[in-house]
């Protein structure tokens, strides 16, 4: 009896095991495939939507076509514009460029004083709250009409665009700088800008960067928006001429063309933060 | 040097009796209390016995709400570069390294100083801690205890004649608590008497190890509830020390002080006339 009981015991752990060898085999199977992908997730929804793309160039009829053109013709597209599409990016880098950065430094100058000093505080988050929330896209065409010149309106349209994400990030920085921070600084004796300067702004700089992040993707917009009203040159006015001549695979190439930019741009701006802030970790 | 034990004009630093409070709630009540020149002080007391607000108050972070200040005869009207903090776990700047830290507090402590000078100096006394491998370091890079060996850096690099220090080694292990223990007295029994100290513990066995004398706050307010001077001749090895019958009993009569004032409600007087017996 006591025989049998053993045996049985033993086969039915034995068959256990297996069991659970077979399961944490196809476990490893599907472990293994998922860590073929990790990393590489966001990957598989572009090429995916690529797919999807095809597919539906395919489906399609050949006479409805033309509004949205498949993967292959958008390409040769693209292809052929490239010279007018570098232009026109050095054409709204020339508007993009100083506009932001003029933001960026005036939102973070601007920010760390109010910021830092009461009544400036007191004056500015009052009308802070009632005018950023205004979307900036209604200033572009009072901006052409009131400046000298589609560049110099442009310009102040991105200004303003990136400006108030910067300032208002910068001043919640620069006013939630910890009590033992400013209590070291004051041990130290340093001065007034010595302390904004080696203590406020590094210790604003991740809602400096939150502010400065939100500002680009702004100033992309205001970019776009105001090239839309009177460029002669740019990527904005490169997918209004287009979408006018009713040549979508342009127009679809330049929407493409447009979003490679800004994302590269948002890359780069996540780099620096990512350098500036190294000492974080 | 003009000997020892001559009697000193000004006090160090003095506190006539000061209060102080927050919005109606009183931290401190007429708190009197003067260190000598060169002398080494801890300051005791249970949470809420407003020690650290002393330090503040001797700091210049905060203005007494009644009494007078004094460091050397003049009135203490805001921080300044000749007293030197160290908090508990905050006196470097995260964004900078270990040296850029010492160098930013050494070009305010000697401003006459050049940018290669301060370097140097930075280097020196991160050597002095042990530190000089970790002097491009950033403060998250570094352990606890590092950072404290990187603020003690500091405030010596300074040479502020005052030492302010904020329970400074109270969040280390205690390797590295005896290590900066042995470390503080070697430099503040070396420059004797340039340096004097307050220091604010709770823990009692460092506060009768280190000083030439306790003195025990009792909370709500804070209060001084006893002023222990501690005799045992230096230099003190901890081996020698911890089994003397005079560390002993300091070390009871503190503990006694601390937990008589959190347990009963007894008048301050009859404590402090009992110290006095001690």
């Amino acid at each position: 009896m006591s025989v049998v009981k053993i045996s049985g015991v033993a086969s039915t752990t034995l068959e256990g095991l297996a069991g659970i060898s077979v399961k944490s085999h196809t476990a490893s199977r599907a472990r293994l495939l998922g860590r073929a992908f990790q990393g590489k997730e966001g990957w598989c929804l572009f090429v995916g939507l690529l797919a999807v793309w095809q597919l539906s160039a395919w489906v399609i009829p050949a006479n409805k076509r033309f509004l949205f053109p498949s993967p292959a013709v958008t390409a040769r597209a693209l292809w052929v514009s490239l010279p007018e599409l570098g232009k026109g990016t050095f054409s709204s880098f020339i508007i993009l460029i100083p506009g932001y950065l003029a933001a960026v430094v005036a939102g973070v100058v601007l920010g760390i004083l109010a910021g830092t000093t009461g009544w400036l505080e007191r004056t500015t988050v009052p009308f802070a709250r009632v005018v950023a929330p205004v979307p900036p896209t209604v200033y572009v065409p009072y901006a052409i009409a009131l400046l000298p010149g589609f560049r110099s309106a442009a310009i102040a349209v991105v200004f303003i665009g990136a400006f108030w994400p910067v300032f208002v990030n910068s001043l919640a920085g620069a006013a939630s700088v910890p009590q033992r921070m400013r209590d070291n600084a004051r041990v130290l004796g340093l001065t007034k800008g010595e302390y904004l300067r080696r203590v406020v702004f590094p210790c604003s700089l991740t809602h400096i960067f939150s502010g400065m992040s939100v500002g680009m993707a702004m100033s992309f917009i205001m970019l776009t928006v105001a090239e839309l009203f009177g460029a002669n040159a740019g990527l904005g006015r490169f997918v209004q001429f287009y979408a006018d001549f009713a040549d979508y695979p342009r127009m679809v190439a330049g929407i493409l063309f447009t979003g490679a930019v800004t994302f590269i741009c948002m890359r780069g701006l996540d780099r620096i933060r990512r350098r500036a802030l190294s000492w974080q970790r | 040097m003009n000997g020892s034990g001559g009697p000193v004009a000004t006090s160090a630093l003095e506190l006539q009796s000061v209060s102080f409070g927050y919005s109606g709630t009183a931290v401190l009540e007429n708190l009197s209390l003067s260190v000598a020149q060169g002398e080494f002080v801890s300051l005791v007391g249970p949470s809420g016995s407003g020690k650290s607000t002393v330090l503040r108050l001797l700091a210049g972070l905060e203005r007494p709400g009644k009494g007078r200040i004094r460091h050397h005869g003049a009135d203490i009207v805001g921080p300044g570069i000749d007293r030197g903090v160290v908090f508990q776990d905050y006196s470097l700047f995260p964004w900078m390294s270990l040296a850029e830290n010492l160098v930013l507090a050494i070009g305010k402590a000697h401003p006459d100083l050049g940018k290669e000078r301060r370097r140097e100096l930075a280097d020196e006394y991160l050597e002095l801690v042990g530190l000089g491998e970790a002097r491009k370091k950033y403060p998250q890079e570094l352990s606890g205890g590092m950072c404290q060996r990187g603020a003690i850096a500091r405030v010596l690099a300074m040479g502020a004649p005052i030492l302010l220090m904020d329970e400074p080694f109270g969040a280390l292990d205690p390797v590295n608590r005896t290590r900066l223990q042995d470390l503080l007295l070697e430099v503040w029994s070396s420059t004797r008497p340039a340096r004097t100290v307050v220091f604010v513990t709770h823990d009692v066995d460092e506060a009768v190890l280190l000083a030439d004398r306790v003195v025990v706050l009792g909370a709500n307010p804070g209060r001084i509830i006893a002023n222990l001077a501690v005799t045992i001749p230096r230099p003190r090895s901890r081996k020698e020390t911890f089994v003397r019958s005079d560390f002993v009993a300091l070390r009871m009569a503190v503990t006694n002080h601390l937990h008589g004032d959190m347990l009963a409600q007894l008048s301050a007087a009859d404590w402090v006339g009992e110290a006095a017996g001690i």
